[in-house]
């Protein structure tokens, strides 16, 4: 159906309130006759075009859909979120690291995911200015590589990582990192495995956010733990999954950011620091039933 | 959205590197535009601005237009990278925010030959679509997109 921009932003101003009202409207009885009269025809129309602006609402807006080019620049890099965390807040970076790194994994599909959150933790120990970190993690992900099968995709990046840390050069590493994360999806997607690079970016955003909710116990800043949309992009990738669809341990983590995207919807002022004690929680929870380790 | 001095310095720094990065064949023209944004890119990190390795790659035909998602925080600044492989003069951009409201439109800022800039700090955090268009009078373009932050 087209709907044009004007139309579109009109009625996607609508509130539940106002669309319910139109509801009963048009469903209430004509006594006169029986027959739909001009104005509700109208009121129709204006339900059709505000129902899919309810969907557009977590969407993307209809009239933009068919020109839209998905891209991985879609969603932010963790060390840009980090960026806009550390000017609201002061973060101790070094008190953010996990006591212990995830257990090791044979399953691929979970060795995938615990890769994604050590590629977290060496843009952590970046922003700590922690060389010794940073090549504590590069040996993590090493290991799960191994059993990836992909170790040879470590290879052509190592060099210059190692070289970073040396020199201390923080940015140059953090986007060697995030290349190193691309570097991983293009091998798997090589092997027709997609799934374990979606699982990769899951991972690492799943630590992203554990580490965003430990930052914002200090009351400063909700960035990215607040933010319904984040939520509504790692469930698409989530129900992205084909075969790893049916693993419990990503049936687990599509319930529990269902449920963070549901609490921060319903979100109030007077409940901000309930719901950030919540979503850190939650987060950290499933990452120890999922990875194994406490912090 | 007004570049400072020191920082449009820089930027037409990258002139001699979009020289170099235009490869005339075909074959080559998609890598070679990809690579003007890097190059600018590095010369930007003197100014504090940090790259993502993301990259998009991709063509518009004249009187057609392209909507990118990207996901933006008000505490970042932000620095959008275009090159092109027409030297077009044509393209523009338009920023809507998550409902398709329209925030900002205009014109690039013109590095010459390849390069085209676009400098922002959104008004509040989340997906805003950049949208580039190709104006009616202009050729078919081979585009590369990126962006730095800080």
């Amino acid at each position: 159906m087209w709907i044009s921009r004007g139309i579109w932003l009109r009625v996607s101003r609508l509130s539940n309130r106002q669309t319910t009202l139109l509801l009963k409207t048009l469903f209430r009885k004509d006594h006169a006759g029986g027959r739909l009269r001009p104005h509700l025809l109208g009121s129709v129309l204006l339900v059709l075009v505000s129902s899919a602006s309810v969907c557009g609402e977590e969407k993307t807006p209809i009239w933009i859909e068919k020109e839209v080019e998905h891209t991985s620049l879609h969603l932010p890099s963790p060390p840009e979120i980090f960026r806009a965390c550390s000017k609201v807040a002061n973060p101790r970076w070094r008190q953010l690291y996990r006591n212990a790194p995830p257990g090791t994994h044979r399953e691929r599909e979970r060795a995938a995911f615990a890769l994604g959150t050590l590629l977290c933790d060496s843009i952590i120990g970046a922003e700590a200015r922690d060389a010794q970190h940073v090549r504590n993690s590069i040996l993590d992900i090493r290991d799960c590589l191994n059993l990836l099968g992909l170790a040879h995709g470590l290879d052509q990046r190592l060099p210059a990582i190692h070289s970073f840390a040396e020199n201390q050069n923080w940015p140059a590493l953090r986007f060697e990192i995030e290349a190193l994360e691309k570097d991983f999806q293009l091998l798997l997607a090589g092997q027709l495995d997609e799934d374990l690079a979606s699982l990769i970016e899951l991972g690492n955003w799943l630590r992203c956010l554990d580490v965003c909710a430990e930052i914002a116990l200090g009351g400063k800043s909700t960035i990215a733990i607040g933010e319904t949309d984040i939520y509504r992009i790692l469930l698409s990738t989530v129900e992205s999954l084909k075969p790893a669809a049916k693993l419990p341990f990503v049936i687990d983590l599509r319930d529990e950011l269902e449920r963070l995207r549901r609490r921060w919807e319903e979100s109030t002022e007077a409940s901000l620091t309930d719901d950030v004690e919540a979503t850190q929680e939650k987060i950290r929870n499933y990452l120890n039933r999922t990875l194994g380790g406490k912090k | 959205m007004s570049l400072p001095p020191k920082l449009l310095f820089c930027l037409l720094g990258t002139l001699a590197l979009s020289f170099l990065a235009i490869a005339q064949d075909n074959a080559g023209e998609v890598t070679a535009t990809a690579s003007v944004p890097l190059q600018a890119a590095r010369i930007l990190s003197g100014e504090g601005f940090e790259r993502r390795a993301a990259l998009w790659e991709g063509s518009l035909k004249a009187d057609s237009a392209k909507s990118l998602p990207v996901y933006l925080y008000p505490e970042n600044e932000y620095c959008f990278l275009l090159a092109d492989s027409q030297q077009s003069e044509s393209l523009n951009f338009a920023l809507f925010d998550a409902a398709g409201e329209l925030m900002e439109e205009g014109s690039f800022h013109e590095g010459q030959n390849a390069l085209h800039f676009l400098h922002l700090r959104p008004p509040s955090a989340g997906r805003y679509y950049l949208r580039v268009t190709n104006g009616a009078d202009g050729k078919p373009v081979r585009l590369a997109l990126t962006y730095c932050y800080r």
